[in-house]
């Protein structure tokens, strides 16, 4: 008679536990279906997966994607190579396609949810907890998002996992060097992948640190030498291009409020994993020792404040959602473990508890297709309500709410993109698209990483006078635009000289399609003006021109400011100075000294140096075709 | 091996680090107007660290 209620408890911990993981597998399933509906859809679900690709074609054919943004074809990428080289095996599977990388980051989130079912198995021999710990990775909203991207993000984290397990058994009694080394090897591969990796590196050693002083110092002077060793070698080969492009280019502007708003969703939607990892974390801290894992989350939790920064968003907590994915699963094994000897009774009920928190973890992460005869009963069934949607209509819903990832990318949004296509193709001239994958498909360069220029150009480290010096010879024969990413007077030159020719809507968004102005008058504007500074640094012999101010008066001369002043440096020193005037622009010239006006256009005002060498007044004079 | 009072110390030394810094960003020029929110809460981050690392002056010699 006793031991029946405890038969009873159970039986319903058994089937709460087979519930609670083919909720999950539903999970799995829905995620699979994102992923195979990606690999179909041949054009930039994410802005930034094109680039990317283009990353691996540029490597495929033995060159090096960090470029002069400065000079044709405008493009250089901002992340390590090692996924973008990973992806290159299964061009011959997919061809230079966005389903390589695609099914390349598949594969790496399944590996991710495989190790951290093996990890959390191994530490509590309890495979239902195991299952389920592996299994919320795919549930969580994060993770489902980014998953299947062309994107380097899921290839670095499943890099940092390999690396934690590794350095976690430093200690290992045949392996434990090996480890060790394993361990630092992974770091370095995460670090080449995503420099985000950073946090996971400092985690690896920490934990080493607190073990081994001694091994962790010599693996960090290790490592650090490697990575140094690698970055210097990448930066020579580059001509400096990997110091630009990966470290001034990553330097964005700062935003708390969206760092966050980011954490509250992160908190909000794991609120059972993260709640757990924090709590375990404080039991290792106080009461055992601090594991890898732990520690790995701390600075992964720490980490994702970086979030903040212009340009990142949810993937920086990916790290922290896997690592809490595992050390909640820690927790719990460790609650089964003690709790018969110190809370019997209760004990027990956990076998129910743990099932119904999972559930209720589950529901918090609620996201599912909502139409279709099996999406469509389940979404009216759970009250999301058939064909919800989250997001411009897509049959999608995501607990998350707005969201402009996750729906599935239809045949239509496919025609959609061969439209824009066709607009590239219509002639010979370069296409400038803000989104890669439609200059790929339509076979012509990729010009520009609008996002890398912005950077650049935000840091005071970006001249884009050649190519708008290219926008207003009208070279390129549309221009497609999307968030309008480009550096300001990028965006001023196109306005001048393209016009809106067609809109298309694909994936939710709204492209516009631009194509060369018919008449653009004068063209006594911005798009000149970057327009000169490129003829004239192609006419000066040698040095570069320098605008050395956007809002100025000749020198000497009294009246309004808004001229703009060119310098001409050779060797470090200034040789020539230009003055260039709006044509309407009035002043009064100095007593003595000062510039001299030289003459004008038909747009501009021009002064230089009044002692300036003959042949740079002839040279300007020619160039601008400056009359008295 | 790092005892549980040397890790208590070490993230002392973080924790008044994280503090130092958030005050020290205006004499450094990194914000020039005022105490802003960023340093706000680099303080009450280097504050949590500290009161998260005193219980473990406590706890001695264990391993950490």
């Amino acid at each position: 008679m006793t031991s029946s209620p405890s038969r009873l408890l159970s039986l319903a911990s058994r089937i709460l536990f087979a519930l609670t993981i083919a909720v999950f597998v539903g999970y799995l399933v829905i995620f699979f279906i994102y992923a195979l509906a990606l690999l179909r859809f041949p054009y930039d679900y994410d802005q930034g997966e094109g680039f990317e690709l283009n990353d691996s074609i540029l490597f495929s054919r033995g060159e090096w994607p960090y470029r002069d943004n400065e000079a044709f074809p405008f493009y250089a990428s901002n992340y390590g190579p090692v996924f973008h080289l990973l992806a290159l095996p299964l061009f011959p599977i997919f061809g230079p396609t966005l389903a390589a990388g695609r099914f390349l980051s598949f594969l790496a989130t399944i590996a991710i949810g495989v190790t951290v079912t093996v990890v959390v198995e191994r530490r509590t021999r309890d495979r239902p907890i195991a299952a389920l710990s592996g299994l919320m990775v795919f549930a969580s909203n994060f993770v489902y998002h980014i998953g299947p991207l062309y994107r380097q993000h899921m290839t670095m984290v499943l890099f940092e996992l390999l690396a934690v397990v590794a350095i976690s058994g430093y200690d290992h009694p045949k392996h434990g060097r090996r480890n060790i080394v394993l361990s630092m090897v992974f770091l370095l591969l995460a670090g080449y992948t995503k420099q985000l990796s950073a946090a996971t590196a400092a985690a690896a050693l920490a934990f080493l640190f607190l073990r081994s002083p001694k091994k962790a110092i010599a693996s960090g002077l290790g490592l650090a030498a490697a990575a140094g060793a690698v970055f210097l070698w990448m930066n020579a080969a580059t001509g400096g291009q990997w110091f630009v492009n990966s470290i001034t280019a990553n330097a964005n502007a700062y935003d708390y409020r969206q760092a966050v708003t980011l954490y509250g969703q992160f908190f909000s939607l794991h609120f059972l994993i993260a709640g757990l990892a924090i709590g375990y974390f404080f039991y290792e801290l106080y009461w055992d020792r601090l594991s890898a894992y732990s520690i790995w989350f701390a600075f992964a939790l720490a980490n994702a404040a970086l979030a903040g920064k212009w340009g990142a968003g949810e993937s920086y907590f990916v790290t922290a959602v896997t690592a809490a994915c595992i050390t909640s699963g820690f927790a719990l094994g460790k609650l089964k473990e003690r709790a018969p000897a110190r809370w019997p009774r209760a004990a027990a009920l956990l076998g129910i508890l743990i099932p119904l928190l999972y559930l209720a973890q589950a529901w918090a992460v609620r996201h599912l297709p909502t139409d279709g005869p099996v999406f469509g009963a389940l979404a009216d069934a759970i009250g999301v309500g058939h064909g919800a949607s989250v997001y411009a209509g897509y049959p999608y819903f995501d607990s998350i709410g707005y969201t402009q990832a996750g729906h599935l990318p239809t045949e239509a949004d496919a025609s959609q993109g061969d439209r824009i296509v066709a607009h590239a193709t219509s002639d010979e001239r370069p296409a400038l698209t803000e989104e890669a994958s439609f200059a790929l498909r339509a076979g012509k360069p990729v010009v520009t990483n609008p996002t890398q220029l912005l950077n650049l150009w935000n840091n005071g480290v970006l001249d884009p006078a050649e190519l708008i010096a290219m926008i207003d010879e009208q070279a390129f024969n549309v221009v497609v635009l999307r968030a309008q990413f480009y550096p300001p007077p990028v965006l001023q030159a196109i306005g001048a000289r393209y016009e809106p020719i067609d809109d298309v809507w694909m994936n939710g968004f709204q492209y516009r399609i631009l194509g060369p102005r018919a008449d653009v008058g004068a063209g006594c504007d911005e798009a000149r003006l970057y327009a000169m500074k490129h003829w004239l640094e192609e006419a000066a012999a040698g040095g570069v021109i320098r605008i050395a101010s956007r809002d100025t008066a000749p020198e000497g001369w009294s009246g309004a400011t808004g001229a703009t002043e060119f310098q001409h440096m050779t060797g470090g020193e200034r040789v020539y100075r230009l003055w260039i005037a709006p044509i309407n622009w009035e002043g009064t010239r100095p007593a003595s000294g000062g510039a001299a006006f030289i003459g004008r256009n038909t747009c501009f005002r021009f002064f230089d140096d009044a002692g300036a060498e003959p042949e740079a007044r002839l040279l300007a004079r020619r160039l601008f075709d400056i009359r008295p | 091996m790092i005892t549980k009072r040397q890790l208590g110390f070490i993230l002392i030394g973080v924790g008044a680090l994280v503090i130092a810094g958030a005050l020290a960003a205006n004499v450094v020029g990194a914000r020039d107007a005022g105490f802003g929110p960023l340093q706000t809460i680099g303080l009450a981050a280097g504050g949590g660290i500290i009161l998260m690392a005193l219980p473990l002056l406590k706890l001695g010699d264990r391993p950490a």
